[in-house]
């Protein structure tokens, strides 16, 4: 696991897919990507594909840490929380029990085109759970998705790709310290016509 | 074969990779493209197999220059370079493309600035693209003013994207699009 404030990367399980499919299917958030209906089959390639590739390079799960319900701590009635704790339980020990019930999954995120001789790397990312956005989670994600490719994988370069009708994703971007370094006019064809696709990057001297 | 004022385009052949592989071994040819490690025969020829697999818009093609001949004797072809268009694709009718001026006694004639404005013809003319766009590192001027005097517009700096004699380099990105051809 790679650990933010309210967020965390967990490697991604077969179990995940048919969530991914209901994500890229959603006209919402294929908007940025995918312009294809794509099929649990599809999704189901792709995770067999991703997972021949070299280990930097295999997408990560977004999880979102979720506010916990009081009810839901085992052994404990409605009402204050036992600051005593249970007989026998260490402090911290009952957070660690069940801990999958209180992370949410809402995204993906993952490098690729990693080029290990010029220590750079482009970047995808998704926050499929719609709602979770306009909640800086994306930003959070890229921020934590940068300082493990500087910090682990020693990468000089990492940048990204962004159809400029994305506003939402150029934001989180921007707020996470990426720069402008180029438009690639008419790169992509989307709803009759054509749109730019902007390139960001941010450098490990920026970090 | 796709003709130009003084150059013409023709198919690549196994009797042609001799040639590469002392053009992509010169140090001076070197500094402009994409090859890092020496280059064997070998490798060139399994460059070749794998090449004449690929789709053939996407085939290299040899640039050959018209040679000075006498009035009456038969013209004379010159082997001087290659281009290919890498990945086309074809949904969105975009393709990169690369170029090199292997027969270094051609440089600084606009052999390349004729390649590129022909390549741009056959991009635009005959396989129907709206964008053609390229890298070139950021310490080529000679590449950068013939992609400028062909038509190629300036739209991004990739900083740092390569790292070459001990530094990283930027890599410029230049494009042209079909309603600028």
């Amino acid at each position: 696991m790679i650990y933010g404030e309210r967020i965390r990367f967990r490697a991604i399980e077969r179990a995940d897919l048919p969530t991914s499919v209901s994500w890229i299917n959603d006209p919402e958030v294929r908007q940025g990507g995918i312009y294809l209906p794509f099929s649990l089959a599809d999704e189901e390639d792709w995770f067999e594909g991703m997972r021949k590739r070299p280990v930097d390079e295999h997408y990560l799960a977004i999880e979102a840490s979720q506010p916990r319900e009081r009810a839901d701590l085992p052994g404990e009635q409605a009402g204050l929380p036992s600051e005593a704790g249970l007989p026998g339980v260490k402090p911290g020990e009952l957070a660690m029990e069940g801990a999958e019930e209180h992370w949410k999954l809402i995204g993906s995120c993952g490098f690729f085109n990693l080029d290990s001789r010029n220590r750079s790397s482009e970047f995808g990312i998704m926050i499929g759970d719609k709602s979770c956005w306009n909640q800086g989670y994306g930003t959070e994600a890229v921020r934590l998705l940068v300082q493990h490719g500087f910090n682990t994988l020693n990468l000089n370069r990492i940048y990204l790709r962004v159809l400029e009708n994305n506003p939402r994703a150029i934001r989180a971007y921007e707020k996470a310290g990426f720069t402008h370094e180029g438009r690639q006019r008419q790169a992509e064809f989307r709803e009759g016509k054509y749109v730019d696709m902007l390139v960001m990057s941010m450098l490990k001297e920026e970090f | 074969m796709i003709y130009g004022e003084r150059i013409r385009f023709r198919g690549v052949e196994r009797e042609d990779l001799p040639t590469f592989v002392k053009w992509l071994n010169d140090p001076e040819v070197r500094q402009g493209i994409l090859v890092h490690n020496p280059i064997s025969q070998t490798d060139e020829e399994n460059w070749f197999e794998r090449m004449i697999k690929r789709p053939p818009d996407e085939h290299v093609f040899g640039i050959e220059a018209r040679e000075q001949v006498e009035d009456g004797s038969p013209e004379n072809w010159r082997l001087i370079g290659t281009f290919a268009f890498d990945y086309i694709d074809w949904r969105n009718r975009a393709a990169e493309f690369g170029i090199m001026i292997g027969d270094k006694t051609y440089w600084n004639r606009s052999y390349g600035t004729e390649a590129v404005r022909l390549l741009a013809q056959h991009g635009f003319n005959t396989l129907n693209l709206n964008r053609i766009f390229l890298h070139v590192f950021e310490n080529n001027p000679r590449a950068i003013r013939a992609y400028e005097k062909a038509g190629f517009i300036h739209e991004g700096r990739e900083r740092q994207a390569e790292f070459k004699d001990g530094k990283y380099i930027d890599v410029l990105r230049m494009s042209k699009l079909k309603d600028e051809f």
